[in-house]
């Protein structure tokens, strides 16, 4: 199966520099890849301005789809077994509406229009910062529950802690999807559908500081979140029991959580809210690869990243000139697979 | 001010009478206060008025800036945010935002006719309005030449057909000239551009459209189903637009209007053809529109004569 995903992805990545409302034929951007990986630009005067479309447009972005694909699929796979909940996903801990709340407030505050910080503009700082943000809150309000204090067990206090994790982490979602609803009455119409129009997912605004930003904080947060296969398999079996395996679970949870937040934030805040990848490919996989961590978050990074690419260029021509936003792609092929999975959940994959 | 506006309305009138001689103005003018006013609204519903509306609300910009436009500001009581034009109207209390209705302040006002952009506001606001006994006249014009017909009837639901009429008659003039002047001209494909990121334009079911191919122009978009559809660098690209206009509310010119420069393929970044206009002088439906024409028509002319000039 790896082997397969892996041998898939380069095709996928290329079919995504194939499509686009400019006819651009697989040979001719062919004859453009040593252009792209010296990053020279062609000399000849007709070749160059469909180097600079593949170059400057498709390139950021289907590489950005992957990277983000690839980050909210395995941060599914660790979140769904660090909470062995099948229907954990990476929002589950309030990042992505903190992110969509910290992006309104971007919105409605400096404008979107404003490059803030290093060519990002305000809405993807706003978003990176209140996904962190509100993770952070989900996270100290978890860990400093009375109970988890009280008890002095620490088994029984970290048990307690998952659960209250989640239960906090649904407040902050709903508080956010409040605060955001409030912020629609500050906002006129403009601002409003521009917000909605993020808060469904869109790889347009894809750049190379966005791709750099989001390949320094999405890669190294996916390996750190895959090195904790085997303490994630202990844990399968039981909070107690992984730790009488040796696994440190209070470190393993906090590692895991701002990883997985960390690399959420960062794909929010480029791409927007994109559904299903993080909740459905996980799934997919353990049907495909088993529960062993190490080829279940291996392999549902591939396939999220290719997953993603794949619906982006379904986004971008299905409706050609115009497109639609991925976040409706996904969530459109996600959530009807999603139910037929449910209803095979007997035979398969988790209880 | 109000003093003013009747004395010039006055003047008006007369000379409406002794140059136009319309039998129709005459009509209406003569009985406008006491008859009673019956009207079908934009969307078929029957308004029924015992004299001409003498404390209106207007829920919609392009209502205030008509209502200026045909001397009957005066009746006015209350309108929403965002009518901000003419600067006068920024004074008049705000009885809603861009999509909510304040009922209670409505109902304090004790209004006789609320004037409302459907579209703005949906029908679901109208009929609660209609529910709470408040007589409601809901607004839908849609091309270009309704709002010939937006300014009368403004004029008759107010008893200022007179000055509706002369101001509908001017529009309707001006509006042919530009028509006649420029549409049939060569065509430019043009690009508006609302938004860039997401980047966003009007299909032809927006009057922007309706300006574009007022001004010879043929909107690169007009076809797509969406009536704000999301676009790429790469789909304008594609079409390869002569003319690349954004509509932006203060006039200023925003940064991320330069990011064309990187594509020189386009023939308007090639030949320098792009223009920031003032939105609010192409997206409302009031006099204004044909000040934001004329201004986009130019534009399209300059377009074609970079063409002649090149010998392209």
């Amino acid at each position: 199966m790896p082997t397969l995903l892996l041998l898939m992805t380069p095709l996928v990545l290329f079919l995504g520099l194939c499509v686009g409302p400019v006819a651009i034929t697989p040979p001719q951007v062919l004859s453009q890849l040593p252009y792209l990986l010296s990053s020279q630009s062609p000399a000849e005067p007709n070749l160059m301005s469909s180097y600079a479309i593949v170059r400057e447009l498709r390139l950021p972005r289907t590489f950005l789809a992957w990277l983000v694909g690839s980050g909210l699929a395995l941060s599914g796979a660790a979140m769904q077994g660090l909470f062995r909940n099948p229907l954990a996903d990476p929002s589950i801990i309030g990042v992505t509406s903190g992110a969509s709340l910290g992006a309104s407030v971007a919105v409605v505050i400096i404008g979107p229009q404003i490059d803030v910080w290093l060519g990002l503009s305000g809405l993807v700082v706003g978003a990176f910062i209140g996904g962190l943000l509100a993770v952070l809150i989900v996270y100290r309000l978890a860990s400093e529950t009375p109970l988890s204090a009280k008890t002095g067990s620490l088994l029984s206090g970290q048990g307690n802690s998952v659960a209250t994790m989640l239960l906090v982490g649904i407040a902050i979602t709903a508080l956010a999807g409040a605060a955001n609803s409030a912020l629609a009455f500050v906002a006129d119409n403009e601002t409003l559908r521009r917000i909605s129009l993020w808060n469904m997912g869109g790889l347009d605004g894809a750049n190379d500081q966005r791709l750099i930003f989001g390949v320094f904080i999405i890669l190294p947060a996916m390996f750190i979140v895959w090195r904790s296969h085997r303490s994630l398999d202990a844990l399968l079996l039981g909070e107690s029991e992984a730790h009488y395996l040796g696994v440190n679970v209070s470190h393993l949870k906090r590692l895991l959580i701002v990883m997985v937040a960390l690399a959420v934030a960062t794909s929010v805040a480029l791409a927007g809210v994109i559904g299903f990848v993080g909740l459905v490919v996980p799934h997919l996989l353990r049907m495909v690869v088993g529960p062993s961590h190490r080829q279940l978050m291996l392999c549902s990074a591939l396939a999220g990243g290719i997953l993603l690419v794949l619906a982006d260029v379904l986004a971008r021509s299905l409706v050609s000139p115009a497109e639609l936003p991925v976040g409706v792609v996904t969530a459109v092929l996600g959530a009807p697979f999603f139910i037929f999975l449910l209803r095979q959940r007997r035979s398969h994959g988790l209880q | 001010m109000l003093r003013l506006g009747a004395i010039a309305k006055h003047h008006a009138r007369k000379r409406n009478f002794i140059v136009l001689s319309v039998f129709l103005s005459f009509f209406i003018n003569a009985f406008a206060w006491s008859a009673p006013i019956r009207l079908i609204d934009d969307l078929g519903v029957e308004i029924n008025l015992e004299q001409a509306a003498q404390r209106v609300i207007l829920l919609g910009p392009n209502l205030v800036e008509s209502i200026y436009a045909i001397d009957a500001a005066h009746t006015v009581v209350a309108v929403a945010d965002h009518s901000d034009y003419p600067p006068q109207a920024r004074t008049i209390p705000r009885v809603a935002s861009h999509n909510t209705i304040n009922y209670e302040k409505i109902l304090a006002l004790a209004p006789d006719l609320v004037v409302v952009w459907a579209s703005g506001f949906g029908v679901d606001k109208i009929q609660k309005l209609r529910d709470l006994g408040l007589t409601v006249f809901a607004s839908e014009p849609q091309r270009l030449a309704d709002v010939e017909q937006l300014l009368r009837t403004l004029g008759q639901l107010t008893g200022h057909s007179v000055s509706a009429n002369r101001a509908a008659l001017s529009y309707a003039r001006r509006l042919d000239e530009l028509t006649q002047r420029y549409h049939h001209q060569r065509p430019v494909r043009v690009f508006y551009q609302i938004w860039h990121r997401p980047m966003q334009t009007l299909n032809d079911k927006h009057i922007v459209n309706d300006v574009i191919s007022l001004c010879g122009g043929v909107n690169v978009f007009a076809k797509q189903r969406e009536i704000a559809p999301k676009v790429t660098v790469e789909a304008v690209i594609a079409l390869d637009p002569e003319l690349i206009i954004t509509g932006v509310s203060n006039s200023k010119r925003p940064s991320w209007f330069d990011d064309w420069q990187l594509w020189p393929s386009i023939t308007a970044v090639k030949k320098n053809q792009l223009f920031v206009i003032n939105a609010d002088t192409m997206v409302r439906h009031a006099p204004r529109i044909l000040l934001g024409a004329e201004e986009l028509c130019s534009h399209l002319a300059k377009a074609r004569v970079s063409d002649e000039v090149k010998g392209e």
